[in-house]
């Protein structure tokens, strides 16, 4: 029957070796059968050039290339900046346009319109004007990344219950402690929610920027391999990234659960899941 | 004697009008709720307003709390018209409203915590409290942890930790089981009769027996825009608690003389038509006997 237990770690890890161990045999059989490397790559020869890549046996044509440890550093540190500055930015305007509707109304059709426009088109003159060092690609990945984190706590602020606000109001918070100790911590939720969607375009923001700026990176690298046709190296990279992805995901899911202890969802969900 | 005195509380003419939402109603798509409400409240009183439900009983006590503004009249304080949250009074909500993500303690603490009061002081005071509630031990509990009736119970708490002169309380227990309701009604009884002074409470509801249970006065509000119709002194003991006081001849004509203004203001404003036969409008005339036989077929 359904179970109304959590299901303990160990197990949990144990399904997920399971499952990762029925793809890669699935992969390299179906690479073996496809028998063309420019189609599919099997997981064998990706992870000899993943030693390869860290060992610097770099292939042939790729001559002026970074080391594989100063790409992932390279790229760590845009998704890093650009994600930080979403945040510092991106946090204090979705609080703002939250809370008072002037400023919503003169922000929200702006953000809108910015929102909707694809980032990449403004790549080439980005590049024209500051050319492709580290900041661009920093700005590049904000951009990609700040809107999702505006829109998210703007949602959590102006959707924080009206029982909250009266309290608030009652017991003679002024505005600013109203802002510090009620809506602030009521709308964290949909700021990390927020944090979590954007850390992902924060990725995508950095590997774009790399691609089409600098060329250097891991975004530039897997670009390289790409046009010397070393399907091999390149998936090795896009390997390199997906990491990065579930590490840096770790952050706002770390903050989840430090900061909503005190959410009371768990107890549901886990009597409702079998 | 309270004649001579100023009276604490002091509403006068309030009126205060929604807007209403849909096609239907008034051309100018309002609803009024408060149609002039008038009366004082003595320093010391516990006061219940007692109405058909949605006739702006909760309204009229966020108005007095200074929540929201009323289209005209006013309310007097302490001899100052109120015009935002007065510091010396405290709120108890309906629905609680308290913060998940606090403990207990440090929901307590709010009130104290918005006014500056240092931590130490603070915490002392929230502890104070959170034992006159009966809650010592669940401090460090969240909100999600202790059950609906606990969690007035430190509503009511956090009201008190600011000393406040009035207590407003908004149907706080609606929300609670009906055999906790009984207990919370008796101990907030010995509560707010036990401090010196004690403390000037305002309670609505829309339960019959808990405002003649808690009430020194009861003011019967009729239906929207509601008035005050009527006010109503309790005269039983003081200390209530200690008293079979339902199974008073006083209790019983009092419950009856308020559900019948009730019965009457209900049937009026829901379409009822006229309140049903042997019931005149001042509630005087008494319901029959069940009579001798029908009893004895029940047997």
């Amino acid at each position: 029957m359904a179970s109304s237990r959590a299901v303990p770690f160990s197990l949990r890890l144990a399904i997920f070796c399971a499952s990762l161990g029925v793809f890669i045999l699935l992969w390299e059989v179906a690479s073996i059968a496809t028998g063309n490397s420019l189609i599919l790559v099997g997981p064998v020869s990706v992870l000899k050039a993943m030693v390869g890549l860290f060992q610097n046996h770099i292939p042939q044509g790729a001559l002026g290339l970074q080391s594989a440890d100063a790409a992932i550093l390279q790229t760590l540190a845009t998704i890093v900046f650009g994600f930080g500055l979403a945040c510092i930015v991106g946090i204090p305007v979705g609080i703002v346009t939250g809370r008072w509707k002037a400023a919503e109304a003169i922000f929200d059709p702006w953000l809108n319109a910015t929102y909707s426009i694809p980032i990449v088109v403004l790549i080439p003159m980005l590049y024209f004007a500051v050319g492709a060092d580290f900041f661009a690609e920093v700005f590049v990945t904000f951009l990609l990344t700040v809107f999702t984190i505006i829109v998210n706590t703007q949602n959590g602020v102006k959707y924080v219950s009206n029982a909250l606000a009266e309290v608030g109001k009652s017991f003679g918070a002024s505005e600013s402690q109203y802002i510090a100790k009620i809506i602030l911590p009521a709308s964290l939720p949909d700021i990390v929610s927020g944090m979590r969607i954007g850390m992902g375009r924060a990725i995508l923001g950095a590997i774009l920027a790399e691609v089409l700026m600098s060329g250097t990176g891991l975004g530039g690298m897997m670009m390289t391999f790409q046009a010397l046709l070393n399907t091999p190296y390149m998936m090795a990279v896009v390997l390199l990234i997906a990491l990065i992805g579930v590490g840096v995901l770790q952050l706002p899911k770390f903050l989840e659960r430090r900061l909503f202890r005190w959410k009371e969802t768990e107890s549901i969900s886990r009597e409702m899941r079998r | 004697m309270s004649l001579l005195k100023p009276p604490l509380i002091s509403t006068k003419g309030i009126t205060k009008s929604f807007p209403r939402k849909g096609e239907t109603g008034n051309a100018d798509g309002k609803s009024k709720v408060l149609g002039g409400v008038t009366f004082d409240l003595q320093s010391g009183s516990f006061t219940s307003i007692i109405g058909p439900s949605g006739c702006g009983k909760t309204t009229l006590l966020r108005i007095i709390d200074g929540l929201i503004r009323p289209d005209s009249g006013e309310v007097v304080f302490n001899g100052n018209p109120v015009t935002a949250p007065p510091p010396k009074m405290g709120f108890v909500f309906q629905q609680f409203g308290l913060l998940p993500w606090r403990t207990i303690q440090k929901n307590v603490e709010l009130g104290l915590e918005l006014r500056g009061v240092d931590s130490e002081e603070r915490e002392a005071v929230a502890q104070k409290y959170i034992a006159v509630v009966g809650l010592k031990g669940f401090e460090h509990h969240y909100v999600h942890e202790i059950s609906a009736g606990m969690q007035q119970r430190v509503g009511l708490a956090r009201a008190l930790s600011i000393d406040p002169d009035v207590l407003l309380m908004d149907e706080p227990f609606a929300s609670v089981d009906e055999q906790t309701r009984e207990i919370l009604q008796k101990q907030l009884l010995q509560i707010v009769k036990g401090t010196s002074p004690p403390k000037t409470t305002l309670f609505v509801t829309h339960n019959v027996d808990e405002a003649i249970y808690l009430s020194d006065e009861i003011v019967l509000m009729g239906a929207c825009p509601a008035k005050v119709k009527e006010v109503v002194r309790v005269d039983l003991p003081p200390q209530r608690w200690r008293y079979d006081i339902r199974s008073a001849p006083e209790y019983v004509m009092l419950w009856r003389k308020i559900w019948r203004f009730l019965e009457n203001e209900i049937m009026h404003s829901e379409g009822f038509g006229p309140a049903a036969p042997g019931i005149d409008v001042e509630g005087n005339v008494e319901l029959n006997p069940i009579p001798n036989e029908t009893q004895a077929n029940r047997g």
